[in-house]
């Protein structure tokens, strides 16, 4: 399996179709030439219902981590009352591994703004905020100044190809997340949006009934927009004719993995970036045929697959499948962005515990007492095992406060939202897979010793 | 908290641990769990806040899929939950011990042991030593330096319930979290502190902080209560019914009771703090006497009330009903005021009896009265929680009425819009939709203007009109000129807004007119309230839960005061004294004829004094001296009395004034009732023993009687002590709308609302329901306008506008006895001006300036704040050495004689430097 053109980086210079070094930032002129917002065309071609029924067919699944299937969500949204409803944009990209957005956001922001439109449409929202993380100052700048082309080619505001929604006219605008991790989380996303301090909210309500402003709103990740143009552009059928199918037997409500991703890879290999591919492509043939191989030809001993949050594989999934099922069969979270960092044999895993513990301990929002506190003690714990002055029992009592905290079932529902579970299986899959490590630093310091030596010291 | 979401009646069937479950569906799991008597353990969780889902200790399974917080998720059909598990132990525990990880391990030592719901909570789970043996980080410093609120932030357990009472409860936002992850902390504003970032001193946070990080002085200092009783709060109309604790016969603190109907478990700073006044040291102890050279001797009980009623006998045989008068207390109770009137009417043979609702209120009972057949507001405090516009005019509840002030923050926050009508740029002006800010005095000429754009827009009810009420075509006749642009030209306030305020009034489906003593002592009260009472009706906002027309009252008893017959013109529920059957009923169960000619109303009691046919007087609790406008006509007249007596609890300059002062009690020391400001009557109850040398109020009253030889009928046993429950059993017997009223009852449900017609009646939330008035049909009343007995000139260019601030209360007599006095906020009288203003007049903020009014002037030191507008100035009347009352105009309501206290001529000076910035001396008042 290989995709035979570049879909989301059909204008983005990028091997093995293009080079880097080619890229330039699309301007509205050449995306309408180059066949931009024939997509949005088509869906205002359509009742706003059959667009979302068309993206529901195609089974366009969330890029921004959990995966969601995009149409599913939108059909969830009440019944239009006349007054507002929002779509709000995940351009947060915080995921630690994680820098796909950033590629569409720098050079082909219209691939967005058409995205937007046509979900404006399709579910009729009146408004629209791209929540852009705040470290993406040149991101902003372009995707301000691509908005602005956008309102004066008539694709938002007071003429607005869109007509009224709501009763309003069509707004598009862009605001600058302050850096923090949880402002990525959709209803962390919200608080931020409406100025208050990023927390995530409890559900229910979920953000599709009263999201923004108590409001009806959408949530969804830059790249999973960017796909809606090309699918309405150029149909179910073309979009499906890629990625993995859903294997015999499995019933028609599981999604499967359908489509072209990006693939954010870095780590110890030779060429890190943005590549794009079908979905269901192997991490192997990822690593060799686009990243140049691993870094001085060393061996391949872990990876992360998508952003931190997903935890690690180990050092027998070097073939790992990279699709929606990858969690499953590889025992990870799943495969969050699509955020590859490769680890080769060199890598001192502890370490590597100890540095995405001190992340979740640094961007837990601090509301919930199992991540606020257990995040934290995470980090104590993997401090003190790294400096090698940990004990056994460390190591058990790690595993279990990282296995009970999340939103999810494997957090046994014990955090508001899904850090905590991000926290949990990335600790947890290292200590798991390579626990050996683990004992061999705790062992170099037997307790007694310990006491023997602070008697002596003291 | 209420919502204004009112729940559709659905419900679900769920199983808990295999028990059937029916329940609204909009339950949570944690409401329906302890719905059948079960429960789970809960940190963040408050049942009168929305759910926060933070501590995660109320995690329950859920058959069939993962564990859910209780407190947050909503009941789902045949779902089954399950309290108990092993997986759940285990979640609690390890949640409880990550919670004590960072937490001292210092429960001995500690101010909250024995009331802590952490300790409870690791008892319960059953955690000794946490497993994370590295030191914690966080130890702040305690900070003890506010009076109230007391903080060892080392032990805050971060389950935000502070900021959340501070945000739903209180409305006053000063409270956040800060910082992320293990170093989110609680802080007050921007971390300046709890004063400096405006804190109201309520105390919610406190209430709610489930740890000692939050704790209060009381507690703190005493450890846990021998004994708790609940009573009322003497100081406000909300009437917040309160938890006393009691050690040693002391009171050691106050808490909000969580039963309250009136005050769901808030307070404001004087309720909750404002208490230590009751053990001051200079409380009268024992009665005093005034000897010929004019100075006060110390005297038994027997030879004060024997003089008193030697004296009294004289005065009644020797000048006959003219010749005496008495002032009732709206601060006392019930039964005390009661007693009072019986004692005027019975032992004295006059109807000269009044209380101060004459200087707050009259004209509202006088025109609710008029208009709808009963002196009181049509709703109840949790209407504002059903009401979609609100009209606030003339008050400033969130510092007069604090309590009830926030639960109208918390509707206008969900949602509810809100029109102020008011010369200040006060808290709620902050938060409403349209602001009216008028000249102070011009009231009815915008209420008009609202009545005519009502009318010319055709914004009213006609059907509602043609069904209920009479006398419309003459109120449009009157208001056809009333039209925005004149009213404009008198109030200074813009026609559009005046527009848009009476199109947003009508635009309500349940809207509500609350007014207070801005409305009332500002001139033409009585006018001012029959045009707001014609607004409610003219619209159909009447007579449902949320629309209504009530004033906010004043002082906890003004209400009661009144009701039960504290006034000149009436007996109890306000039958007429000139009525044939109320003298019948009087005269069977008082065994005399009762007085047949109206007495005196307060103000003219002191002109009666003055022109020397009224010559003996008896005060209960009022400091007229200080509190009645144009004091030095106040003081000159009590001079000129025969004999007077005045019964306190502190020395004031009334009872400076007194022949005998007679030493009486706070409320903290008796039994009896008070009613609030929506006609809630609630138990006052005895939490300390009377101090020694000093009786209640009420035994006094009955005492004297008895040594004139008159049984009142009320004695609890063989000395002159009253039993309260007798004399409300009176009450109800003389009061048709009371007629259900008796202890047994308040015990039972806590509060009656009146009218309660008999002892099987419920009590009435709200009165007029369904357009069936008590009047039989609403009468509109035309409201021409007047100009106000006072206005600006060359000479006076400025208008002075009195009221209250939070910390304090009326004069200040009981809470600047307390540490309320400590804050910032509450420690000397200023005179408020808007810095434009300012400017012109060269006044620097805090710079000592001099007010001069036509009648008096005073000396202040001036606060620039755009809290009032150009052309208005602001003063309290709670600090008496700055004596406000000198200056304020002695003219009155024309129907009600209601002293204008809000509207007088002023003009400002500076005090010059060569002055020393200390004040020229104040010429005649006190003596
Ligand atoms: C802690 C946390 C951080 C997240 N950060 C991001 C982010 O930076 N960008 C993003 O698109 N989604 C992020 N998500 C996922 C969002 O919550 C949400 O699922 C996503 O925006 C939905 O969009 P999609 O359905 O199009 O993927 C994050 C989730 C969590 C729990
Ligand atoms: S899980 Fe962590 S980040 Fe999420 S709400 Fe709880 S404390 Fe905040
Ligand atoms: S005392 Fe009241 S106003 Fe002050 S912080 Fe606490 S809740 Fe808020
Ligand atoms: S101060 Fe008390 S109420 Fe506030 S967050 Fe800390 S523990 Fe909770
Ligand atoms: S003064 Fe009023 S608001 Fe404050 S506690 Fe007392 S009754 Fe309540
Ligand atoms: S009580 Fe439910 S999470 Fe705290």
């Amino acid at each position: 399996m290989a995709l035979d053109h570049p879909v989301l980086t059909k204008r983005i210079p990028t091997p093995p179709w293009g080079d880097p070094r080619d890229r330039k930032l699309i301007d509205i002129d050449m995306y309408f030439d180059t066949g931009g917002y024939e997509g949005l065309k088509k869906a205002m071609g359509m009742k706003p219902n059959a667009v979302v029924e068309l993206v529901k067919e195609a089974e366009l699944r969330g890029r921004g981590g959990a995966g969601f299937p995009a149409g599913m969500k939108w059909s969830f949204l009440p019944p239009v009352d006349g007054d507002r409803r929002y779509l709000a944009v995940n351009a947060d990209e915080s995921e630690p591994g994680t820098f796909k957005d950033r590629l569409l956001l720098d050079y082909d922001p219209h691939l967005l703004l058409e995205g937007i439109a046509i979900c404006m449409h399709a579910c009729q929202l009146d408004t629209s905020y791209i929540y852009i993380r705040g470290e993406y100052h040149q991101q902003a700048k372009t995707l301000k100044y691509a908005v602005n082309e956008a309102y004066e080619n008539k694709i938002f505001g007071n003429e607005s190809l869109l007509g009224q929604i709501n009763g309003r006219m069509p707004q598009c605008y862009v605001h600058r997340g302050a850096g923090a991790y949880i402002c990525g989380e959709e209803t962390g996303l919200l608080e931020s949006l409406e100025g208050k301090r990023g927390w995530a909210r409890i559900k229910p309500p979920f953000p599709a009934v009263a999201g923004a402003f108590g409001r009806p709103t959408i949530i969804n990740n830059v790249e999973t927009l960017a796909m809606v143009g090309p699918i309405l552009e150029l149909g179910v059928n073309w979009f499906k004719s890629m990625g993995v199918p859903r294997p015999d037997g499995i019933p028609s409500t599981v999604p499967a993995s359908y489509g072209p991703k990006l693939f954010g890879v870095s780590g110890h290999i030779n060429r890190p970036g943005i590549y794009e591919e079908e979905l269901g492509i192997k991490m192997s043939h990822l690593i060799e045929e686009f990243c140049g191989g691993m870094r001085d030809g060393a061996k391949f001993k872990s990876a992360i697959v998508g952003g931190i949050s997903t935890g690690v594989i180990g050092p027998d999934d070097y073939d790992a499948q990279l699709d929606f099922d990858v969690g499953a069969k590889y025992n990870c979270l799943g495969l969050g962005t699509a955020g590859v960092i490769v680890m080769d044999e060199h890598t001192d895993m502890v370490a590597v515990a100890r540095n995405i513990a001190q992340f979740f301990s640094h961007e837990s929002c601090g509301q919930c007492t199992p991540c606020r506190e257990g995040t934290h003690w995470m980090y104590q714990l993997l401090s003190r095992i790294e400096r090698g002055q940990g004990y056994a029992k460390d190591i058990d009592l790690l595993h279990e406060v990282a296995g009970s905290m999340g939103a999810l079932p494997s957090g046994q529902g014990s955090t508001i939202c899904g850090l905590a579970d991000g926290a949990n299986w990335a600790i947890r899959t290292i200590v798991d897979k390579f626990r050996n490590e683990f004992e061999t630093r705790v062992k170099k310091k037997p307790q007694i010793l310990q006491s023997v030596e602070s008697v002596n010291d003291g | 908290m209420i919502s204004h979401i009112q729940n559709n009646g659905r419900t679900v069937s769920i199983t808990i641990d295999g028990q059937q479950v029916e329940i609204p569906e909009d339950a949570t799991v944690l409401t329906a769990l302890r719905s059948i008597g079960k429960d789970v353990p809960t940190l963040c969780y408050s049942d009168r806040m929305k759910p926060y889902g933070a501590c995660r200790t109320c995690l329950i399974e859920v058959e069939g899929g993962k564990p859910v917080a209780a407190c947050h998720t909503p009941v789902q059909n045949d779902r089954n939950y399950i309290t108990q598990s092993p997986l759940l132990t285990r979640l609690r525990r390890n949640i409880t011990e990550l919670v004590v990880s960072d937490h001292p391990l210092e429960c001995l030592d500690c101010t909250a042991n024995g009331r802590c719901d952490l300790q409870s909570l690791a008892q319960q789970v059953g955690l000794r030593t946490p497993r994370y043996e590295n030191p914690r980080t966080h130890n702040p410093p305690k900070d003890d330096s506010h009076p109230f609120i007391k903080l060892e932030m080392a032990k805050c357990i971060g389950c935000a319930k502070c900021v959340r009472a501070c945000d739903e409860v209180q409305g006053s936002f000063i409270l956040g979290m800060s910082g992320r992850g293990y170093d989110v902390k609680v802080i007050a504003g921007n971390d300046t502190g709890f004063e400096d970032a405006n804190c109201v001193s309520c105390g919610q946070c406190v209430v709610e902080c489930p740890v000692a990080a939050l704790e209060e002085p009381g507690t703190r200092d005493f450890g846990l209560p021998d004994n708790t009783v609940n009573t009322t709060c003497s100081y406000c109309g909300v009437g917040c019914s309160l938890d006393v604790n009691v050690k040693d016969g002391q009171v050691i603190n106050i808490v909000p009771s969580k039963q309250g109907s009136a005050n769901l478990g808030h307070t404001c700073v004087k309720g909750r703090f404002a208490h230590q006044f009751a053990h001051s040291t200079d409380r009268l102890r024992t009665p005093l006497i005034k000897d010929k050279s004019g100075s006060f001797q110390e005297a038994t009980w027997d030879t004060a009330l024997d003089l008193i009623a030697m004296r009294f006998t004289e005065l009644r045989e020797n000048y006959g009903p003219a010749g005496f008068s008495m002032i009732s207390s709206s601060r006392c109770t019930n039964e005390e005021n009661f007693l009072m009137q019986k004692f005027a009417r019975v032992v004295m043979g006059t109807n000269s009896i009044d209380n101060c609702s004459r200087v707050c209120h009259s004209p509202s009972s006088y025109a609710l009265g008029q208009a709808l057949g009963t002196g009181a507001g049509t709703n109840s405090f949790q209407d504002v929680h059903y009401s979609d516009v609100l009209l606030i005019v003339g008050a400033n509840p969130t510092e007069a009425h604090p309590v009830f002030g926030a639960r109208i923050k918390q509707s206008v926050l969900a949602g509810c819009k809100l029109i102020i009508l008011d010369p200040r740029n006060t808290e709620l002006a902050g938060l409403s939709d349209v602001h009216l800010p008028l000249r102070p005095g011009s009231n009815v000429a915008v209420i008009n203007a609202l009545q005519h754009v009502l009318i010319e827009e055709d914004l009213i009810d006609p059907q509602f009109i043609a069904q209920h009420t009479e006398g419309f075509e003459l109120v449009k006749k009157e208001m056809s000129g009333c039209t925005p642009q004149w009213a404009s030209q008198i109030s200074s306030v813009n026609s559009d807004l005046i527009r848009q305020a009476a199109r947003l009034y009508a635009s309500g489906k349940a809207s509500q007119i609350l007014w207070g003593l801005g409305v009332t002592e500002a001139g033409h009260g009585s006018n001012a309230a029959f045009g707001l009472i014609n607004m409610a009706v003219m619209t159909g906002n009447i007579g449902r839960p949320g629309p209504g027309a009530s004033p906010i009252r004043g002082q906890n008893n003004v209400q009661g005061a009144s009701d039960v017959g504290a006034l000149p013109n009436v007996f109890c529920d306000y039958r007429s004294v000139t009525d044939t059957q109320a003298r019948a009923d009087h005269k069977k169960i008082w065994g005399v004829e009762p007085p047949t000619n109206t007495g005196l109303r307060i103000p003219d009691m002191f002109d009666a004094s003055h022109h020397g046919t009224l010559k003996g007087m008896y005060i209960l609790a009022e400091d007229v001296a200080q509190s009645d406008p144009n004091t030095s006509h106040v003081v000159g007249s009590l001079e000129n009395l025969e004999f007077m007596v005045v019964q306190e609890i502190f020395m004031n300059p009334t009872a400076e004034l007194a022949d005998v002062v007679l030493p009486g009690t706070t409320f903290l020391e008796k039994d009896g009732t008070f009613c609030n400001s929506d006609r809630r009557i609630q138990r006052v109850r005895k939490a300390i023993e009377p101090l020694t040398g000093t009786m209640v109020d009420g035994d006094i009253t009955n005492a004297i009687a008895r040594r004139m030889g008159v049984d009142l009928g009320f004695d609890s046993g063989p000395d002159t002590l009253i039993d309260p429950s007798k004399i409300m059993d009176e009450i109800a017997a003389l009061s048709p709308k009371w007629a259900g009223v008796s202890y047994e009852r308040l015990e039972q449900l806590g509060f009656i609302q009146w009218p309660c017609w008999d002892k099987d009646h419920p009590g009435t939330d709200i009165v007029h329901r369904n357009g069936e008035f008590l009047s039989g049909k609403a009468k509109l009343t035309p409201t021409p306008w007047q100009e106000p007995g006072e206005l600006p000139d060359d000479q006076y260019p400025l208008m002075l506008t009195t009221g209250r601030q939070l910390f304090h209360y009326n004069v200040g007599t009981m809470t600047r006895r307390t540490d309320v006095s400590k804050l910032h906020k509450a420690k000397e009288e200023t005179l408020r001006i808007h810095p434009k203003d300012a400017r012109r007049l060269e006044i620097r903020n805090g710079e000592q300036v001099n007010v001069i009014s036509r009648h008096g002037h005073v000396c202040v030191r001036a606060e620039v704040t755009k809290a009032t507008n150009p052309g208005t100035v602001f003063m309290t009347f709670h600090f008496p050495e700055s004596r406000t009352n000198l200056v304020i105009s002695s003219a009155m309501d024309e129907y009600t004689g209601c002293p204008e206290y809000k509207v007088n001529a002023v003009r400002i000076e500076k005090v010059s430097s060569a002055q020393n910035q200390t004040c020229p001396d104040i010429p005649s008042a006190s003596k």
